[in-house]
Formats: structure tokens, sequence, C-alpha cells
């Protein structure tokens, strides 16, 4: 579990104090985590959805306008994105893939405070060489473990080369398991890639 | 929003005409085999032109939007306070126009669908005068909003467009065609009284599915039920434009009575549609019934509060208890026709 210590505990004082105060009964009290992964013969795109409930949106808004004036700037918004991001794991075939936050959007404080204001990144994973064959995709989010609930889904591919074959996730979705197939390639496409990685070799000193 | 005496005493009489006639069409055991798409289609927009002939010009330019603008994913689950509609709001129309708009309504929907609206609404009436919202949140029937995406036509594509708290119906006409999706239904409370009687808004939605799942085999089940929790909708509010990958039990692996509970459940959602606009589409989803997958989460017990979701090449259907059985969300997608995407443009 390696959620941001400092948000989680301004958090969960949060939801001691407010709870049950909202009239409306939609999501209050916690923060909706919802990650929806698309796999591709070479990335992986991963698009997180953040709303946190009325209850919690001040302090929420809080621990990220660090200089506390009110808005939430590009840099509290990017130091935001990478403590979220920090606490994703994602694998595949059981090797730690290195993830970018590619572009975030975050909505204004007043919208937060009313409940209707998501958080958005685009995260993104390259991955290498590929091979055809089955392939297993891990995704875990420990952000504000104890505090959220979950929903993690896999996109249906963009790329027809790609096809998911399953999906399994923990009983709160914050772990989701993807496995995908992708085909062999053709004999020409694979005798350029024997050609493209022995040109490779011989260049090296 | 007040129209000239004259205007409003004509359009009364249209509306009250559109109203009889639409009742009578769908009364009748008959009408339905005999109302086509382009009739049903002419109808609604006779029907549009009628609340619009209520209106000054001040209400026409407030009710009327471009088609291909930002309007159309203008909508939200959330009540007034907390998201912010535009169009014309009912508390702010006279009576007359307030007939109008709920003429056009029972035109373009089904007689079921028109009652699901009007339970829909009346649960937020509900919430209002049993002390909900305060501050900035506002419940109650007043807080409804129609709005038109393009002209009122009988051939070139136009989006009728109402909801408000619990409520987006996002009915894109082409003529012949026409589709709900994306259409946001929900209830909160999801029972209440009325005048000495129970309203259960989706409770057709809720028993049908539960039903159907006391129909299935320990292999059926196995195969639908999803096992983890499912907090919200996946495809909810501003998720417009994405495909999730379809999961649990195809439909091909149930039986053809348990096929045809799961189209009656399916009618819950497309069925909200005016009777000749609802039947092609129902057509099209049963052609695609062997790609089509159902997959739950929760109990199965009836009374309980469980997920489901309904999704084939054309569909995406979801319930969604929000921690408890009495308040629920649900979705209704085509992936490849939201806002009727498929259709011509002008």
């Amino acid at each position: 579990m390696r959620a941001h210590s400092g948000l989680h505990v301004v958090l969960a004082l949060a939801m001691t104090v407010v709870a049950g105060t909202e009239a409306s009964a939609h999501r209050t009290e916690d923060y909706l985590q919802a990650a929806r992964i698309g796999v591709e013969p070479d990335r992986i795109q991963i698009t997180l959805d953040l709303t946190p409930g009325t209850a919690v949106a001040e302090s929420f808004i809080a621990a990220i306008d660090r200089d506390g004036d009110g808005s939430l700037s590009a840099a509290e918004q990017r130091t935001y994105a990478r403590q979220m991001v920090s606490a994703l794991q994602v694998e595949l075939d059981g090797r730690s893939l290195h993830t970018n936050v590619r572009a975030s959007c975050f909505p204004e404080a007043a919208a937060v405070r009313r409940g209707e204001g998501s958080v958005r990144l685009d995260v993104e994973a390259t991955v290498p060489d590929l091979s055809p064959g089955s392939h297993r995709l891990l995704f875990r989010n420990a952000h504000l473990a104890g505090h959220s609930a979950y929903l993690a889904n896999a996109l249906v591919p963009e790329s027809d080369r790609v096809a998911v074959t399953a999906q399994r996730r923990d009983r709160d979705q914050s772990e989701l398991t993807i496995e995908y197939t992708v085909p062999g390639g053709s004999a020409a496409a694979s005798l350029a890639g024997i050609l493209s990685r022995l040109t490779a070799a011989l260049r090296l000193p | 929003m007040r129209p000239t005496v004259g205007i409003g005493i004509v359009a009364c009489l249209g509306v009250f005409a559109a109203v009889a006639a639409s009742v009578s069409a769908q009364k009748s055991p008959s009408a339905p085999a005999q109302s086509t798409a382009a009739e049903a289609t002419a109808r609604i927009a006779g029907s549009a032109q009628a609340f619009l002939a209520t209106l000054d010009d001040a209400g026409r330019t407030k009710v009327q939007f471009p088609f291909d603008g930002p309007q159309k994913a203008r909508w939200s689950n959330f009540p007034t306070g907390i998201f912010k509609r535009e169009g014309a709001r009912m508390g702010d129309l006279t009576p007359a126009q307030r007939a109008a708009a709920m003429a056009l309504l029972a035109t373009a929907f089904s007689a079921d669908g028109y009652r699901k609206v009007r339970e829909i609404m009346h649960g937020d009436e509900v919430l209002r005068t049993g002390g909900g919202g305060g501050g900035r949140v506002t419940f109650g029937e007043d807080e409804y909003y129609l709005a038109f995406l393009g002209a009122p036509s009988v051939s070139t594509p136009w989006m009728l467009q109402f909801g408000g708290h619990h409520l987006a119906i996002n009915m894109t006409l082409a003529g012949r065609e026409a589709t709900l999706a994306p259409s946001h239904t929900a209830a909160q409370p999801a029972t209440y009284s009325f005048e000495g009687r129970t309203v259960r808004p989706l409770g057709d939605e809720n028993d049908l599915a539960f039903a159907l799942m006391a129909t299935m085999d320990d292999a059926q089940r196995t195969q639908a039920i999803l096992g983890s929790t499912m907090a919200d909708l996946v495809l909810g509010p501003g998720q417009d434009g994405r495909t999730i990958q379809p999961e649990g039990l195809p439909a091909s692996k149930l039986s053809a009575a348990q096929q045809a509970k799961l189209l009656d459940l399916v009618r819950e959602w497309v069925g909200i549609a005016n009777d000749g606009l609802a039947a092609p589409r129902m057509d099209e989803i049963r052609t695609h019934l062997p790609q089509t997958y159902f997959a739950w989460s929760g109990p199965t017990t009836p009374g309980s509060a469980a997920y489901f979701r309904i999704q084939g090449p054309t569909l995406v259907i979801e319930y969604a208890p929000q921690r408890g059985v009495d308040h629920i969300h649900t979705m209704y997608r085509d992936p490849t026709n939201d806002y009727g995407a498929r259709y011509a443009r002008p």
C-alpha cells in the first residue's frame, strides 16, 4: 500500500467530521477511482477518472492546493498527478512497466465542492517488442486505499492485432488482470523483425 | 416565457390534439404495428413545433441549440445546484407551455416510457417535499429541462433532450431512424407511495433481471456473475465514446425462453421511445443477440442490491444500485450510434 499518507490522513479526518451532512444521497464520503485500460500492441493506455465525494471535497482540494491560494496551479496539479500515479502498479507478464502521465485535466475547485468535479489523468506505458502469443497485464491501484471505491475495466482494443481474452478483478476492483493475445505475424513480418534485430546487433561495438 | 395570447390558444388546441392522437395511438392494440418509425417521427416533430409555438422569441432562443454543439453532452445524473442545465426549465413555463411540453413527451415516448419518466420526476418531488435538498441543491418536478438540438424535422437529424436529476433522455430522430442513446434513468427513492399506491419507477427493470437470474442453472450463473463489487456505472455521464470489453454470459448460452426474458429486460430501456421507434431498434438488438452478454454483480435473491450489464455490438445497458436498493442509476448506450452518430448530417 503506497497511498500518499498526508492526503490519506486529511481525508480520514474530513470524513469523520462531514460525512452524513450532505442532503443529496449521491456519492459523498469516498473517492471514486475509475480506470479504463486500453491494451494495444505497442502501449498500454490508462484513463483514470478520480471523483472525490462532496464530504471529502474540501480536504481533497486542500491536499492539492499546497500554497492555499484557492486555486489548483499547474505545478500543484503535476505534483498530485505524480503522487497518484506512483501508487499504481502496472506489470506486463510479470515485469513492471514505467508509466507516464500523458495528459491531465483538473476541474475547478468549485466543481469539486459541488460534487461534479473529476480529475482525469491519461497515463501511458510503452510496451517493448511484444511477441505473438498470450500476455497478462496486471493493474493495481493503491491510491487512498481504504477510502476509495474502484472501477477497473478493459476497453475494446483499437487495434485488431490484440484480443482481450479475460478480465479478473479482486473484490473491490483495485486490482485488474487483463489477459490478451497477440496473433503471430506473417512470415515477411517475422523475417523483417529478425533482420532488424540482427542489424541492431551488428551495430554494437 | 410569456407567449402572445393568440399563439398560446392555437398551440394549446394543437397540443390537446397531439395528446389525444398519441394516447389513442398507443392504447390501440393494432396501432404499434401500423405505426412506422417515419410516422412516429412526424408526430413527434409536430408536437415539438406545437410546443415551440407556445413560446415567445426569447423562449424559443432559450430552448433551441445547434445539432452539433456542446449542448449534446450537457446532461447529468446530478440535481440542480450541482449541475447546471440549459433549455426550458419546467418551473419557468406557464401552465399551457408546460402542458405542451408534457404532451410532446407523451408523443415521443411510449405509454410505459412516459409513465417511467413521470414517476422519476415525481420521485424527485418526493425528495423535495420530504425535506431533501437545501443549500445549493434543488429537487422537484420544476427542475427538469427541455431542449431541441437542430430544428424539429421529419427528415433531417435533430434531438429532443429532456432531463433533470436522475433523468437524461437524449432522443435523436432522423426520419425513419431514431435512437435514445445515450440516456440515463435513475430513481431515488426507488419506492414511494403516491395517491395510495406504491410506485417503483425502475421496478420492472429490477424484477425482470432477478427473474432472469432465477431461471439460470449453476453453470450459467457462474459465467454471468462477476467476482467483484460494482461501485457505480462504468459508462455513466461523461463517458461518451468508450467501449468496454464485454463480460459475463453470452446470450447464445441462454435458452430461447431465457433469451426472450433478456429481450423483455432490454425493452425496459428501448421501449421508453414511442412504439414505432422502439420496434426497429428491438429488431436490431435481437439480430445481435448471439454476440450479446449478460453480466451480474451482487446477490441473486430478489430484494437485494445487484448490478447488471447487458452488452452487445450496438448496446450497453447498466443498472447500478447506489449502496442499497433505494437509489438506482442506469445507463443506456449504443457504442455505434450515441447521439445518432450513424445518421447522415444535413
